[in-house]
């Protein structure tokens, strides 16, 4: 009789263990899951604070200045710093556009 | 007692023990379980509001104009402090702030649990803050979020700000609120005993709608030609204020709208209600003769104008009715195109004379006067254009002259872009639209205000001919056929009548003749340097500087012919 008793009283605890890890593992997930949001939000963060300092740097105001300084020359150099293609747009300038000097004249 | 009745104690007692537990458990779990479950739910769960991020603002070539970046601000729970002195001077020292009046407030009211001590510190004050070991749970940081300006104080009449609580106000920020503001959401989070967060979850009854982005029509880099060149008029002519404006004829896309007094949108604590104002669509001013090429291309239209009609300018004196009205010039018997390149204001009187009151009025009507352009910045005023049955027979002589109407920049200019762009009147916008936008077939209907022949004569003739050899010659530029049209109008008084010595010098033009492309519009109130209010000297050289600068870098093509017209004319006054 002890024996089955204990025997049921195992069986119950056994399970109710497995629940525990259960539940245990259901919140690990969830505080992942929460953890990977945060990340997210941080990353959305700093993307902005970096696009916002991208275009500080690179806005037009700051090349006029530097033109007008003359530390800047409208002149393409004979031989270019990058060879790959420009993603973001400057000053609008292509190879077939009439050449300042002649439009300026 | 037997061992077996010992045994059979225990269990009995066991049993019943058990029996309490199960229910007991019962009633836990079933009889009460709603009850418990409210209150594990009202403990652990607490809802809070998402505030959204706004919509960032670009302009036509994708240049970030406004974005919104988060920062952090500082809090007190002074119910927490025990020593408000300390803590005050500590941060005070921090963060560069008055210790008394922060020690009042934190000392004041001690059972107060939140305070506001600075918002959006910058990332090194925040490093600062976290160093200080101030006491536990006593202090706090919440994010908020700051509009950025990469692109520095430009176009600020037309972007606006958006103010310390994520409002906009003027400008795009508040024309476009509704689409930049975003709408708030509010999320579920679950706590354990201590307070601590376990877990999120989104609240999809009220899910969070972040701002959507903007694009406008502007190009920042032909904004910084028209900023650059009214600073240079300001320095040079001290005037009240100027603005200027450069449209797309063809799509009413305005390429740039500028304003001096200005603001700067970080700064708005700064700002004086002079340098707020829009005055590109805010002001009003007689536009005296540059509103004369409507009336000429309606009459000719009609056919109360011929292009071969000529006037007697009566030397420069004409007695009509009772008013006696001048030329600046003495001209005698001048033809339609010279009345206009001349700018005669009796030529132009006799004019409103043949073509009456009527037909004075539909002209002002057709081409937008009195109503507003339709552009998407609030604050846009309509202008003044009285109704006909207002008007005597002294207006016959002043609605001609660009008297006895009130216009705002943005509509003269959209008037002549009509002109510019064959008699199609298109309604400006300084939003770009996108493909998937239901209202862009309603943005670009265009109205016709003259025919197609009569609007290439008023650009290719009088209006061309202003610029070679009018009163715009200030306007020439080397290599690009240029019209244009200068005014010079008396400043309206508040009390009625104008004030004496006081001028609006405007010039418009545009380029090339032959295919407008662009135009440009300067206004200059009352200049007070110089000596000078003719907008063919005050206003004339800016406004062609911009449309040099815009016509080169939007890569229009100079007319080669003229190139070396002006290349061979230098080199014999070399020779």
């Amino acid at each position: 009789m002890f024996f089955r008793f204990g025997a049921a009283l195992a069986l119950v605890v056994v399970i109710a263990l497995c629940g525990t890890g259960l539940e245990t593992q259901n919140l690990w997930l969830k505080r992942s899951l929460c953890q990977q949001k945060y990340r997210l939000d941080v990353l959305i963060e700093s993307q902005a604070a970096i696009r916002l300092e991208t275009q500080r740097l690179g806005a037009p105001a700051k090349l006029f200045q530097a033109l007008e300084q003359s530390s800047a020359s409208l002149r393409r150099p004979a031989k270019a710093l990058r060879n790959d293609r420009r993603r973001a747009s400057l000053l609008n300038w292509s190879d077939d556009s009439p050449s300042l000097e002649s439009a300026l004249q | 007692m037997t061992f077996l009745n010992r045994a059979r104690f225990s269990v009995t007692v066991a049993g019943i023990v058990w029996l309490l537990l199960v229910t007991r458990l019962f009633q836990i779990q079933f009889w009460q379980m709603d009850q418990f479950a409210e209150r594990a739910v009202r403990q652990r769960d607490f809802s809070e509001e998402i505030i959204p991020r706004p919509g960032d603002v670009f302009d036509r070539q994708d240049r970030l104009i406004a974005t919104t970046i988060t920062m952090r601000s500082l809090y007190l729970v002074p119910s927490q402090i025990s020593k408000p002195w300390s803590v005050a001077q500590t941060l005070a020292e921090t963060l560069g702030i008055e210790s008394d009046p922060l020690f009042e407030k934190i000392g004041g009211r001690d059972d107060r649990h939140f305070l506001w001590v600075k918002r959006r510190l910058n990332s090194t004050e925040v490093e600062k803050v976290k160093l200080l070991n101030l006491p536990h749970g006593a202090w706090g940081f919440r994010d908020e979020y700051r509009r950025e300006y990469p692109q520095g104080v430009v176009a600020a009449h037309v972007l606006g700000l958006r103010d310390v609580d994520g409002v906009g106000r003027g400008g795009v920020e508040e024309g476009l609120d509704h689409v930049l503001r975003g709408r708030i959401g509010r999320r579920m989070l679950s706590r354990d005993s201590r307070g601590r967060v376990i877990e999120i979850r989104d609240d999809a009854q009220h899910p969070l709608k972040n701002g959507e982005s903007v694009r406008l029509s502007l190009d920042l880099v032909v904004q910084l030609f028209v900023e650059k060149e009214l600073d240079q008029i300001m320095s040079t002519w001290k005037p009240e204020s100027c603005c200027a404006i450069v449209l797309d004829p063809k799509t009413g896309d305005v390429l740039a709208m500028a304003n001096r007094p200005t603001f700067d949108p970080s700064q708005i604590e700064e700002a004086t209600p002079e340098s707020w104002k829009n005055r590109a669509i805010a002001d009003i001013y007689e536009p005296g003769s540059t509103f004369k090429p409507f009336l000429v291309s309606y009459g000719l239209d009609q056919n109360v104008l011929h292009k071969d009609d000529v006037f007697n300018c009566e030397y420069g004196k004409y007695q009509m009715g009772r008013r006696l009205l001048h030329d600046h010039h003495p001209y005698g018997v001048l033809n339609l195109t010279d009345v206009l390149v001349k700018s005669s204001n009796i030529g132009m009187a006799k004019i409103g004379q043949r073509m009456t009151n009527k037909l004075l009025f539909e002209a002002a009507t057709l081409f937008g006067f009195g109503r507003k352009t339709g552009i998407e910045l609030p604050g846009e005023l309509t202008g003044i254009l009285r109704p006909l049955e207002q008007w005597t027979s002294y207006s016959t002589g002043s609605i001609p002259m660009g008297h006895e109407i009130a216009t705002t920049p943005l509509q003269l200019i959209v008037a002549h872009a009509a002109l510019a762009n064959r008699g199609q009147l298109i309604r400006p916008r300084i939003v770009r639209s996108d493909n998937d936008d239901p209202f862009s077939a309603i943005r670009s209907i265009a109205e016709t205000t003259v025919g197609i022949e009569t609007a290439r004569w008023l650009i290719e003739g009088p209006m061309h001919e202003v610029v070679t050899r009018g009163t715009g010659k200030r306007a020439q530029i080397p290599g690009y056929d240029v019209f244009g049209k200068t005014g010079t109008a008396q400043c309206l008084s508040p009390n009625g009548g104008y004030v004496h010595g006081k001028y609006i010098s405007s010039f418009v033009c545009g380029a090339p003749v032959n295919d407008p492309r662009l135009l440009v519009l300067v206004v200059v109130n009352q200049s007070t340097l110089g000596g000078e209010a003719f907008g063919g000297k005050v206003a004339a050289p800016a406004a062609a500087q911009i449309l040099k600068q815009s016509l080169v870098y939007l890569r229009i093509r100079p007319d080669g012919e003229l190139l070396n017209v002006t290349h061979n004319r230098r080199e014999n006054e070399l020779d």
